[in-house]
């Protein structure tokens, strides 16, 4: 299924469709476009009187319509990605978490090696009781030196005991989160990228309606200052028209156009602003 | 200035009438000047501008060939626009995915590692 047909499959405007005269022309372009099904049908059967009448949109509401299911579309997307992210970083925590976890459960393991390390200090100290005895009472010098020696053996290998399980503890810790920053980082990036992306085409979609309608509005307006000048000439070519009247009606017109030039320029102004978060924005961040 | 204070400016020096403002400041004063909210605040002054043209007796340009011509870019454009978000959308799941089983993968061969090493020691 095309995307346009895809879009305008089913849904009407929002505040109803407006009964409007369309030309041949503009049937065959909608025809073009796959959208001829876009037409409700009459409810009720063909003789209800109102199955006559066909509602139908205007190009300007198709375009509205047309813009806001592209927007529709693209924050879908996002949506989805989000989701996607948020599953995937739901994960990574969890597997950091698991990470931690394990690296806790090392590091208590080191436990075995304190105990050997105290264990050796306590063999060492028992032996060194013993070599005290035959240092002082046995062999004085060559007791003296293995005692000496043996507290110098005991020491390192506690304190080597201790390293092990200290290092075993934070290479383990250091692996498990360097693997998973490793496995963050390029869909962080692409993540900043994609939702970098999806705003810019919502921008894209906004700016091309937002064309579309400035062009429709400069016609009409053309158009206006077309039958202004017409009315203006056939009043001039009334023998009775009066400057009065003229001057009246050229006031009106001028009155009329000068609202219209204000709207559009407030258009533009509230066009540039900077919106304030949705609600649902404001919460997700203070959830953040 | 804040964008609820800019708004209120923008509407209070518009030819709408009190009556078509109030019900906009209420909103606003609600739900904040949004995105949202300035979208159909800029319909709703198209809609005052149409009104205008139709109270002077201009026709619509429905069926101007300009318009028409316009109209026809700008659903090309859409479709564009379109094809690329499906292709980005695409992309990302793929990587998300990609992500998840080298994550998966790393921390086995951690784990692994730790294991081993505790073994050894």
């Amino acid at each position: 299924m095309g995307f346009f047909k895809k879009v305008f499959g089913g849904e009407g405007p929002k505040n109803g469709p407006r009964p409007i005269d369309r030309a041949p022309e503009f049937d065959a372009l909608l025809a073009e476009e796959g959208v001829n099904q876009m037409e409700s049908s009459p409810k009720g059967g063909a003789s209800a009187p109102e199955a006559k009448e066909t509602p139908r949109l205007s190009l300007r509401e198709i375009g509205q319509q047309r813009k806001e299911q592209t927007k529709g579309a693209v924050s879908k997307a996002a949506s989805r990605v989000g989701e996607r992210l948020g599953g995937f970083f739901g994960f990574m925590k969890k597997a950091g978490s698991a990470t931690v976890d394990y690296s806790l459960a090392m590091a208590t393991s080191a436990e075995p090696y304190k105990r050997a390390a105290s264990a050796t200090a306590e063999g060492a100290k028992v032996f060194g009781e013993a070599l005290k005895f035959m240092a002082t009472e046995v062999a004085p010098e060559a007791g003296r030196r293995a005692l000496e020696g043996t507290k110098s053996a005991g020491k390192a290998v506690g304190r080597g005991t201790a390293e092990v399980a200290k290092t075993v503890g934070r290479g383990l810790k250091e692996a498990g989160t360097f693997a998973l920053v490793e496995a963050s980082m390029p869909v962080l990036k692409g993540a900043a990228h994609t939702v970098d992306f999806l705003e810019g085409r919502v921008q894209d979609c906004r700016n091309l309606y937002g064309a579309f309608r400035n062009k429709m509005d400069a016609r009409r307006e053309r158009i206006a200052e077309e039958k202004r000048a017409a009315e203006y000439q056939r009043l001039q070519s009334e023998a009775n028209a009066s400057d009065t009247r003229m001057e009246q009606m050229r006031q009106q017109m001028e009155v009329e156009m000068q609202k219209r030039q204000g709207l559009r320029e407030a258009m533009a102004q509230l066009e540039a602003l900077e919106p304030q978060p949705e609600p649902e924005e404001q919460m997700g961040a203070m959830a953040a | 200035m804040d964008t609820k204070a800019q708004v209120i400016s923008i509407l209070s020096g518009t030819s709408l009438t009190e009556e078509q403002k109030s019900p906009w400041l209420k909103r606003l004063e609600q739900e904040g000047a949004t995105r949202n909210f300035l979208d159909e605040l800029v319909e709703f002054l198209q809609e005052k501008i149409d009104e205008s043209f139709d109270a002077e007796g201009v026709p619509s340009v429905d069926n101007d060939p300009e318009v028409k011509q316009a109209y026809k870019e700008m659903v090309q454009k859409l479709d564009v626009i379109d094809k690329e978000v499906a292709e980005e959308t695409a992309k990302a799941e793929k990587q998300i995915e990609q992500a998840q089983k080298q994550a998966s993968k790393d921390l086995d061969k951690a784990q692994a590692d730790a294991l081993s090493a505790s073994i050894k020691s």
